[in-house]
């Protein structure tokens, strides 16, 4: 067994793919984690400034306040930021982070204006894709392995040996799969080594989530095999093997998941998104114009504590001000949850279809590892949205009361932080 | 040695006789059928999708810009401030040609939220509401006619003279007295037919399709589109046959040519695609939001806020107000000073916004140079950006798209400071219990509002894409005079005999 194990290393290394493939193949993980890196860290680097930033919008706004100022009106125009820090995985897996927003400011308004901006991002770098390890590990990996193995069964064939093989002591499909193994173990070693290198360098913990990482490539590349195999058992020539392997390759991993998501935006198109805008801002608007009984009335639904407390009639008050933008919540609020229902049917439906294409199945696996795929998001925007209504608990108050801004300990709010 | 072929044909009837040769082979080996077939169900399936999909987002678009301007226009009387909060909503129309190449539209925003003292981003991108499952693209027309044909027109040509030298067939066209010349440029008339008749079903059902879908409306600006996206995408089929046929000129085997031709295939249309946007953000750093915001904040502070009653830039304007009409308070102007502030306050923030996106887009520019000139080695990324930018969805027609919508917002937003300045009095300018017993500001009639400008969106032409995709315009160029002038340095060849 080690002679042989020996000997098809020596057929293996003593080519130039092998060496060449692995090298470029080192060389694109590096590649990656830096990339990665550069992503995830300069997110990291913005969140670090965001209680700086907030705190200096409130001090511009705060501290030329006369004595005379309500707190009521300064909530029109202080931002509280939020945070969606990144899990450790991450930089590994890049997924939708780079599209979805993760340093959302909001205001005590209605929400549902506030929650659907993405950030800032050259949307033809973002459409052509991330080279984070993903990327190395989904696509590049099974090239690697179709490279060493394309011509396992087909080689020998070409080569005349294989009637030299059956004739050997050890059964030929032994010869065979050990070279199977030897060459996957090839593309998978490497994986695990940029893993270490992303455990040391990150300082990622070594836990159930690496393992899990490091065997579902293993598993993944073992779907790439029992293809190759199966190619292999057609016995046709090595560049027929090649082309059909290539065929799988584009099918599985550009062609396939292309159909899946057009299919998944085809099916589910979502209208509610432009419909919920229109409600919101009709909503709240629309309140201007109608009594203060309906608009409040509206308010003590969701806040029947207040019910309750006088709200002047004749003058401006910032009570009817912030009723009027429960208004405009309360009428998106019904188009929010279908849009809310859409989106994560549509989420099940490409994680129900992905399962039959191993690449986007990993995919999909690995940005729920790391926390940066769309059920991520919808938790961070879930936190949002808790966190406003937090706000606005504290604020009520002092908006209730006309309390005097002075009056107010403005550092003691709600803040925000949010992990993957 | 080289020997002199005997004229027996013409070159031009000989070079078609090889072609066609070349093409009667492939037909036999049933390799144009099964392409043919591939091309066609993946082309009519792109199409018909897409074609749903863009048909179904700019009916829904246009149905709800047109509910937004129904609402503006039957607004009840309102404070103008009222209505310059109430704003506009925007919603981005679908590429001319975005169901044949869907380019960036994903990866933007589709409404946009016009209002008083502030510039909002466009909301509501698919990529943000997506489960992205493989980011080489939605299924369209343009993937599959610019990612994967070029890898089967590479390795088809790969092996269009190599085939020929391992069948020992070489020398006998040699002493038919076919030349290089012939032999080069027949093989790659040759494969251009193969393409042609595999591209064939394709076309007829596509252009089929399109011509029942009665939605598009085919102005002249969207033919020369048409015919510009066909040109392009025939410059990229030439040169990937010329790439193919140099490649399998000039190595010995087809085993090894088509390994020459995949692994460019590899790092030029997977590889490269990827590794240049992440060289280009590691070189040229996108701010986050919320950065770029506080920045524009930090700028209109400097310019003046209006917030602030004891702002110099403000009070500037409060003195020379006074002093230009001669009275000594506000409130004995002849117009609602309150207005003016607002006016003012506008100019600021619009000025600062603008400063500031002016930068951004031109990180976005700098980011974006990295992957056009990459066009220069790489046939996929001189097609693409060039694709793209006749599509109309690019990066420069989004851009353009939302210059018109702010530029909207800003007249819109000053005509109606000018009505608060001009049609509500100072005094009723405050909050009293006058309407329908809620509080109010004096309100103006309804009838100012309809007299306001209405926005549509003017979309460029095709002439002013290709102005802003130049880089793109020369890479693409240089595609096809590189890879037929590699072609025809092949061609000068001579036989060489081998002993």
């Amino acid at each position: 067994m080690q002679r042989r194990l020996r000997l098809e290393w020596a057929l293996l290394w003593r080519g130039t793919a092998a060496p060449l493939g692995l090298a470029l193949f080192l060389i694109a993980g590096l590649f990656a984690l830096r990339h990665g890196n550069t992503v995830v860290g300069r997110q990291e680097a913005e969140l670090a400034g965001s209680q700086g930033r907030q705190a200096t919008q409130q001090s511009h706004i705060l501290a030329p306040l006369p004595a005379s100022a309500i707190a009521g009106d300064q909530f029109y125009y202080l931002e509280y930021h939020t945070e969606r820090h990144p899990s450790p995985w991450a930089r590994l897996v890049i997924g939708q982070r780079d599209v979805q927003a993760f340093n959302l400011k909001i205001r005590l308004l209605a929400l549902q204006g506030q929650l659907y901006a993405s950030d800032l991002g050259h949307p033809l770098l973002a459409s052509l894709g991330q080279f984070d390890l993903t990327f190395v590990i989904v696509v590049l990996a099974p090239l690697l392995l179709i490279a060493l193995t394309y011509n396992l069964w087909s080689g020998e064939a070409e080569l005349g040996t294989w009637l030299l093989l059956q004739a050997q002591p050890v059964a030929p499909w032994r010869v065979l799969a050990l070279r199977a193994a030897l060459r996957t173990a090839l593309v998978w070693l490497p994986i695990v080594a940029l893993l270490l290198v992303a455990v040391v360098v990150f300082s990622l913990p070594l836990d159930v989530t690496w393992v899990g990482i490091a065997l579902a490539s293993a598993g993944y590349l073992m779907a790439w095999l029992a293809a190759v195999w199966l190619v292999a058992a057609w016995r046709r020539p090595s560049d027929v093997n090649m082309l059909v392997l290539l065929g799988v390759w584009v099918f599985w991993t550009a062609l396939g998941p292309a159909l899946v998501s057009v299919g998944a935006a085809g099916r589910f198109p979502l209208p509610e998104a432009l419909e919920l805008t229109v409600l919101q801002r009709q909503g709240y608007h629309g309140a201007w114009d109608e009594p203060l009984p309906v608009v409040m009335q509206v308010f003590y639904e969701r806040y029947p504590e207040w019910r309750g407390h006088e709200v002047p009639t004749g003058r401006y008050s910032n009570a009817w001000y912030y009723a009027m933008q429960e208004r405009g919540d309360a009428a998106a609020r019904e188009a929010a949850a279908r849009y809310r229902r859409s989106l994560e049917a549509r989420d099940q439906w490409v994680q129900r279809v992905s399962w039959l294409l191993p690449p986007a199945a990993l995919q999909q696996w690995l940005m729920r590892q790391a926390r940066t795929d769309l059920q991520a998001h919808l938790a961070y925007l879930d936190s949002v949205a808790a966190y406003h209504e937090a706000l606005k608990r504290a604020a009520f108050p002092m908006i209730f009361d006309d309390r005097p801004a002075s009056s107010v300990d403005w550092s003691a709010f709600p803040t925000h932080r949010h992990v993957d | 040695m080289t020997t002199a072929p005997p004229r027996a044909l013409g070159t031009w009837p000989a070079i078609r006789a090889m072609a066609r040769q070349e093409l009667r082979l492939a037909w036999r080996s049933r390799v144009i059928p099964a392409l043919g077939a591939v091309m066609a169900a993946l082309c009519l399936t792109a199409a018909v999708v897409s074609t749903a999909r863009h048909r179904a987002d700019a009916s829904q678009r246009m149905r709800y810009q047109d509910v937004v301007g129904q609402q503006f226009a039957s607004q009840p009387d309102r404070h103008p401030h009222r209505v310059s909060h109430y704003g506009y909503l925007v919603f981005r129309p679908r590429a001319p040609l975005g169901f044949l190449d869907p380019g960036i539209e994903s990866f933007t925003g589709s409404s946009l939220f016009l209002e008083a003292h502030r510039q909002n981003l466009p909301t509501f991108s698919s990529a943000s509401q997506g489960s992205s499952t493989e980011r080489f693209g939605e299924l369209s027309v343009s993937l599959v006619l610019q990612f994967l044909l070029p890898l089967f027109v590479l390795a088809l040509a790969a092996v269009s003279i190599t085939r020929e030298r391992e069948d020992g067939t070489l020398p006998l066209l040699s002493t038919q007295g076919a030349s290089w010349l012939v032999l080069v440029w027949g093989k790659l008339l040759g494969q251009l037919l193969i393409v042609g008749v595999v591209l064939l079903p394709a076309l007829v059902l596509c252009a089929a399709w399109l011509a029942a879908d009665s939605a598009t409306a085919w102005t002249p600006d969207l033919r020369q589109r048409m015919a510009a996206l066909l040109a392009t995408q025939l410059g990229l089929v030439v040169a990937c046959a010329a790439i193919g046929v140099t490649v399998s000129a000039r190595i010995a085997t087809s085993r090894q040519a088509l390994m020459a031709v995949l692994s460019l295939w590899f790092l030029v249309w997977v590889v490269l695609p990827r590794a240049l946007p992440a060289a280009a953000t590691a070189a040229h750093p996108t701010p986050a939001r919320a950065s770029f915001e506080s920045d524009v904040e930090a700028r209109v502070r400097e310019l003046g806020d209006s917030h602030n009653p004891d702002d110099p830039s403000f009070r500037r304007l409060r003195e020379e107000t006074l002093a230009r009409y001669g009275v000594s308070g506000v409130d004995e102007l002849p117009f609602n000073y309150g207005g003016l502030v607002m006016k003012e306050g506008e100019a600021h923030t619009s000025a600062a916004y603008q400063q500031h996106l002016s930068t951004l887009v031109d990180t976005y520019r700098r980011q974006e140079r990295w992957v056009q000139w990459a066009g220069l080695i790489s046939p996929y990324l001189a097609t693409r950006p060039l694709s793209m930018a006749i599509a109309g969805s690019d990066l420069a027609h989004q851009l353009e798209f939302e210059r018109q919508a702010e530029a909207y917002r800003y007249t819109l937003i000053q005509a109606l400071n000018d009505l608060h300045m001009n049609e509500v009095a100072a005094a009723a300018d405050r909050y009293d219990g006058s309407f329908n017993g809620a509080p109010s500001r004096q309100r103006i009639d309804r009838a100012f509002f309809e007299d306001l400008p209405e926005f549509s969106y003017v979309g460029p032409d095709l002439r002013w894409a290709m102005a802003q995709q130049q880089i793109g315009v020369w890479c693409f160029v240089w595609m096809l005079v590189a890879s037929l002038g590699a072609l025809g340095i092949t061609s000068r060849r001579r036989w060489q005999v081998r002993s």
